[in-house]
C-alpha cells in the first residue's frame, strides 16, 4: 500500500477535506494516514484552524441529574410476569384457562356460574384482594406465572393507575359487546375443554411499542403515551378451548383495554371454515388494534 | 437480568435517557415520560435483557419514544421552545457550552440524537445504527454533517461577537 503522504492532504479541498479532518478527529483513519494528516495540519496553518474548529464540535460533557429516581426503582424482586411474553389482554385470558386446566380452584367457580357472573365475581376479587401469586409453570425455558393482574400494582408504584384500571374493568362497554356475541359462542358450544398452553405463540416479536404492551403495566403518567403509540395489527395464534371463554375473553379484554379511554370493543364470531375463532377489535377515535382467537371445534382433539 | 441489576440501571442510566430524552425533544414533561416508559419496558422484559446490552436497550427504546413524540407533535426546532431546565445541572455553562448547546438544538432530529449518543455515550457507528435504525454509513454522515452544521454555527457567532 502506497504510504500517505502529508502532499495528498495538502491537495485536498472542500468537503473531501472536511471529511478527512473529521475521520482523523473520528479515529476512522488507519495510523499511518493519522501521522500524515496530522503532519499536514501542521504545516498548514487554515487547515489547523479547521480542525480546531472541527474539534470544537465535540459535545462538552453536560450532567444532567434526572430527579424521579426513586420512582424507577422496584423494591420487590422482579415479578415473572406473564405480561412478558404473554402481551396481550387475550393471552392473560389464556393463562388464567391454563390455571383452570391445571384444576386451580377457580375451576369450580367458573364451572356452573352465568359466564357474565364469572367475569365480574373474578374481577370484584380481583380488586378486593391483595396480589397473589396464582399459578406458575415453566414453557420452552421460562417460567411464566399468572399474578392477580388488577392488584399486581401494588408492589410497585401504580396503585392508583390500578384503581384506574379498574373502572374500565367494570365497563358495560365491554360487557354489552361480549354479551352481545352470546348465540354465537355459547350456544353453538364450539369450545372444548382441551387447552394447548404450549400452542400459545409468544408475542414476543412485537416491537416495542406493542399497543397491548401498555396494557399491562403503563403508570397513570403513560396514557398519554400509550395513545401516541402507532397501530399494531396483533395476530394471535393463541388457541383457547374453555366453556367459560366469555368471561376470561372480557377479563382479558378489560385489561387490554385499560389504558384507552373510552374505548371500543368489537368481537365478532368469524364464522370463515378456513379461519374460525373470534376476532377481536379494540379501538380508540385515535387508534385500532385486532387480535382473532382461535377456537377449538368441537371434538377436532 | 435480577431487580438489583435493573435498579443499578436506574442508577447509572437514567440521567443518560433522561438528557437524551431532554435534548431530543426540549421538553421536560415529555423526556420525564420517556424516562418513565423507557424503563417501564426494561421491567417488562426484565428476564428478556441482559444487563450487557441493557444500556442500548433503553437508548433504543427511548429513540424511538422520543421519535414518536416528535413526529406527532410536529415540533419546530425554533429555539423559542426551549424550556429552562427545571432538573439539576452539576455545573454551569460556559459561554462555549451554551453556544454548541444551542447549535446542536438548531440540528435536524436525527443528526442531534446520533451525535448525542456518540459523543456523550461514546457508541460505535454500529452501535447507533442499532439503536437508531440506520446503517453505519448513514450514522456517519450524519455525524459528519451536524459536526459541519456546529462548527458553522460556532464560526457564525464568532464572526458576529
Amino acid at each position: 500500500m502506497k504510504k500517505p503522504s502529508k502532499e495528498k492532504y495538502g491537495k485536498l479541498t472542500g468537503e473531501a477535506r472536511d471529511m478527512a479532518l473529521f475521520d482523523l478527529m473520528e479515529g476512522n483513519l488507519p495510523e499511518k494516514e493519522a501521522e500524515a494528516l496530522l503532519q499536514a495540519i501542521e504545516n498548514d496553518d487554515e487547515f489547523a484552524e479547521e480542525f480546531a474548529a472541527l474539534q470544537s464540535t465535540r459535545l462538552p460533557e453536560e450532567i444532567i441529574v434526572y430527579d424521579n429516581k426513586e420512582s424507577l426503582l422496584k423494591k420487590k424482586s422482579a415479578p415473572i410476569l406473564l405480561f412478558t411474553s404473554w402481551r396481550s389482554g387475550l393471552t392473560i385470558a389464556a393463562a388464567i384457562i391454563a390455571m383452570v386446566v391445571m384444576a386451580f380452584p377457580l375451576f369450580e367457580m367458573f364451572k356452573d356460574v352465568p359466564i357474565e357472573e364469572v367475569s365480574s365475581s373474578l374481577i370484584e376479587s380481583s380488586e378486593s384482594s391483595s396480589e397473589e401469586l396464582l399459578a406458575t409453570q415453566t414453557v420452552e425455558g421460562h417460567e411464566e406465572s399468572v399474578v392477580n393482574t388488577a392488584v399486581f400494582g401494588s408492589n410497585g408504584i401504580h396503585d392508583q393507575e390500578y384503581r384506574h384500571r379498574a373502572s374500565y374493568v367494570k365497563s358495560t362497554e365491554i360487557s354489552d359487546s361480549v354479551d352481545a356475541q352470546k348465540g354465537s359462542i355459547v350456544e353453538e358450544d364450539q369450545i372444548s375443554v382441551d387447552v394447548n398452553v404450549p400452542d400459545i405463540a409468544y408475542l414476543d416479536d412485537f416491537n416495542d411499542n406493542a399497543l397491548f404492551t401498555g396494557a399491562t403495566e403503563l403508570p397513570l403518567s403513560d396514557i398519554p403515551n400509550a395513545l401516541q403509540q402507532p397501530v399494531i395489527n396483533v395476530i394471535s395464534p393463541v388457541k383457547l378451548g374453555y366453556r367459560g371463554l366469555r368471561g376470561t375473553i372480557n377479563h382479558g379484554l378489560a385489561m387490554a383495554a385499560a389504558p384507552f379511554r373510552h374505548p371500543s370493543i368489537k368481537i365478532n364470531n368469524n364464522k370463515d371454515k378456513k379461519d374460525p375463532g373470534l376476532k377481536i377489535e379494540v379501538s380508540t377515535d385515535q387508534y385500532y388494534a385486532v387480535a382473532m382467537v382461535h377456537l377449538f371445534p368441537r371434538n377436532s382433539r | 437480568m435480577t431487580t438489583k441489576e435493573y435498579n443499578q440501571c436506574v442508577e447509572t442510566l437514567s440521567d443518560g435517557i433522561f438528557r437524551f430524552a431532554l435534548k431530543n425533544l426540549r421538553d421536560e414533561f415529555e423526556a420525564e415520560n420517556v424516562v418513565q416508559n423507557t424503563f417501564e419496558k426494561l421491567w417488562v422484559r426484565i428476564d428478556k435483557v441482559d444487563m450487557s446490552t441493557a444500556k442500548a436497550f433503553l437508548f433504543k427504546i427511548a429513540y424511538n419514544n422520543s421519535i414518536d413524540i416528535i413526529r406527532k407533535s410536529k415540533r419546530s426546532a425554533s429555539l423559542d421552545d426551549v424550556q429552562e431546565y427545571r432538573h439539576s445541572h452539576k455545573e454551569q455553562y460556559t459561554d462555549a457550552m451554551e453556544i454548541v448547546r444551542k447549535a446542536v438544538d438548531k440540528l435536524p432530529d436525527a443528526q442531534r440524537s446520533v451525535l448525542m449518543l456518540r459523543d456523550y455515550e461514546g457508541y460505535d457507528y454500529r452501535t447507533i445504527g442499532e439503536i437508531t435504525d440506520m446503517t453505519e454509513a448513514q450514522v456517519k454522515i450524519n455525524i459528519f454533517r451536524a459536526r459541519q452544521s456546529v462548527k458553522g454555527y460556532i464560526k457564525n457567532i464568532h464572526a458576529v461577537i
